[in-house]
């Protein structure tokens, strides 16, 4: 029966990635990511914290490929392995942010009354400061660290994913299937993990994805601030800031950039391509 | 209530609703959508429940199974018997415990009363699995049965699909199936073929017979088409404006309604012979739910209506036979219009 199940899913999964192209794009682009992010050490030329002053600014060539910052290092290997840092803390941040969100918010939606009221107030309480702002507070406050950064951005974005799934909450539960749920007997922890939860999470998925590349791009300005990794370190965001400042060398802020934008592009196909996975109208059948 | 007695010889009571009120808290103010309701179901029978939209039919039955939303809603007396127990005032884990076990419903919605994310035989096996503490497979096993009964085809394939591939008729045939797979004591069936189209109603209609009869269970069919319960039903109640107006057995209902209101509405039957006359209709509308008339509620609408029915509010009266009827001038239904009908001892 394992066996069974397991050949379906893959081969659902195949399929995804034969009828829809851009789910297949994302899904390489991520996984060349991964790949890079395990094996980053040993894929990089040089030694990404190496300074050599003597090749400060070099522009692209054979032997630094995305050419060389301001300190004289090999971009093309702060790239490689300042994935593990940006992706990691964009990963981290998300996913704690949309489950802490959408639980939350759910809880708001499905429960309302009072308690909805408390909880969208507290949320909008947060979002009524620009992001960046409230997490350079809150992270000062709780001194600089990748932990504390991490919390910071939760506790910043969490509101949107609560907003978003609030909304959908309450859409879902007036759903005669939802009543219908209730007739059979199923408790309400059962009908909100089951009935309502599923069908209210392709939105949050569309926005997590989406929010990928905001989260790297928050946590590179935090970086910047001095707020997230600290300085010497390889951090996509922290390499584009730096490269801002050299507005004559193109090439420093340009392949780090280009590297938070593909793997928020490929996050974003995939949310797409799962968010249609989930939704079974939306679904592709080969019949 | 009145008719319990007199049914008793016919089987025991499954379900005993006791003068049972249920308001609705508006902005407008409160609206009584069921006033002191009273009926029993029989082990084993199909009770109609008749009446036009707002009178208050869904909301006892909505009650029976406590799903009436509250706030804005609120049961404010009266009691509903299963089995001895209360439903008003069990608490919630063992409402859940009878819901789609012990009672469970059919709703009037097809289209959307199922769950558009899981496929037909999860959703068929969850009361299995909620209430039967059945493996997955031993409830996707019975599930195959369940659908085979109820007339799905090729249920080792329907079983895999999900609602939005199959027709409005075959999910119908899916509710059924959900809400029958626990054998429950009552069916509480909700306009079930209200959304479906007249040759799919025929099919669901037989189909609901041959299951009550397989599984003994009892129904209670709520619905507005007079058609479908001289089809399906043994006994009738008539709803108006959130009141019982009528109860009966199914043949005398038909042969001598006492209720104006049930007279006007077995003439509103439409027929399909060629010099078909113009199609009845009571007149007027349903009261206004937050200006209800002071006497009989049917009054203002009523052919027959005296003084005295303007003035003072009928009580149901028991007529014996497990007949009762809410009206002060029954004796008198039937002759107006029938003309011909003189053997009811007027007065």
């Amino acid at each position: 029966m394992k066996k069974i199940k397991y050949s379906l899913r893959s081969s659902s999964f195949v399929r995804m990635l034969r009828t829809n192209p851009l789910f297949a794009i994302g899904v390489a682009i991520c996984a060349a990511w991964l790949v890079v992010m395990v094996f980053a050490d040993l894929i990089a030329p040089c030694d990404p914290l190496l300074q050599d002053m003597a090749v400060r600014l070099q522009p692209p060539s054979a032997q630094h490929w995305f050419g060389t910052d301001s300190l004289g290092r090999d971009i093309f290997s702060r790239v490689l392995v300042g994935s593990r840092i940006s992706i990691g803390a964009g990963i981290q941040c998300i996913l704690i942010a949309a489950v802490v969100g959408m639980l939350i918010g759910g809880l708001s939606g499905y429960v309302g009354g009072i308690l909805d009221d408390i909880i969208m107030r507290i949320g909008e309480l947060f979002t009524s400061f620009p992001s960046i702002i409230l997490a350079m507070v809150i992270a000062s406050a709780m001194g600089a660290s990748l932990f504390n950064t991490l919390l910071t951005m939760c506790i910043v974005w969490w509101p949107n994913y609560a907003r978003v799934m609030r909304a959908m909450v309450i859409q879902v539960k007036s759903n005669e299937y939802v009543e219908a749920s209730r007739s059979l007997g199923a408790s309400r922890l059962r009908i909100f993990f089951k009935e309502i939860l599923p069908n209210s999470i392709g939105s949050i998925i569309v926005l997590a994805t989406v929010d990928f590349g905001n989260a790297i791009l928050l946590f590179a300005s935090l970086s910047y601030m001095g707020l997230g990794s600290p300085p010497p370190a390889p951090e996509w965001g922290a390499m584009v800031s730096n490269g801002a400042e050299q507005f004559s060398y193109w090439w420093v802020a340009t392949f780090p950039g280009l590297a938070i934008l593909s793997v928020s592009l490929g996050a974003n196909f995939i949310g797409d391509g799962v968010r249609d996975y989930l939704d079974p109208k939306l679904r592709k059948t080969i019949s | 209530m009145a008719s319990k007695k007199q049914d008793a010889g016919r089987g025991e009571v499954l379900l005993q609703i006791e003068h049972l009120s249920v308001a609705f808290h508006t902005v407008e103010g409160v609206h009584n959508a069921v006033r002191d309701v009273s009926y029993t179901v029989q082990k084993g029978e199909t009770l109609g429940v008749v009446g036009e939209s707002g009178s208050g039919k869904s909301v006892t039955a909505l009650s029976i199974m406590r799903l009436v939303p509250n706030p804005p809603g609120e049961t404010t007396g009266g009691k509903i018997l299963f089995d001895s127990r209360d439903l008003l005032s069990l608490p919630m884990e063992e409402i859940n415990r009878i819901r789609g076990n012990e009672i469970s419903m059919i709703f009037q919605e097809p289209m959307t009363s199922l769950n558009p994310i899981h496929t037909c035989g999860r959703q068929i096996m969850e009361p299995l699995l909620l209430h039967k503490g059945c493996g997955k497979q031993e409830a996707r096993q019975r599930a195959l049965e369940m659908m085979r009964l109820v007339g799905i085809p090729i249920p080792e394939q329907r079983i895999k699909e999900y609602p939005h591939q199959l027709s409005g008729g075959m999910r119908q045939r899916v509710m059924i199936a959900m809400a029958l797979i626990c054998q429950p004591k009552l069916l509480i069936a909700d306009e079930p073929t209200t959304a479906l189209d007249v040759t799919i109603q025929a099919q669901i209609l037989e189909l609901m017979k041959r299951l009550k009869r397989e599984l003994n269970s009892s129904i209670i069919m709520i619905t507005h088409d007079l058609g479908v319960i001289a089809e399906m039903c043994d006994r009738v109640v008539v709803m108006y404006a959130g009141q019982v107006v009528e109860i009966s057995e199914i043949d005398g209902l038909f042969d001598h309604p006492y209720h104006p209101y049930t007279e006007g509405l077995i003439q509103s039957i439409p027929t399909i012979r060629p010099d078909r006359p113009k199609l009845y209709s009571i007149e007027g509308t349903v009261p206004n739910p937050f200006a209800m008339p002071k006497g009989c509620s049917f009054a203002p609408r009523c052919r027959y209506a005296k003084d005295l029915c303007r003035e003072k509010s009928p009580a149901l009266e028991d007529l014996g036979g497990g007949r009762a009827v809410r009206c002060w001038c029954w004796r008198d239904t039937g002759k107006r219009s029938a003309g011909t009908e003189e053997g009811g001892e007027a007065q």
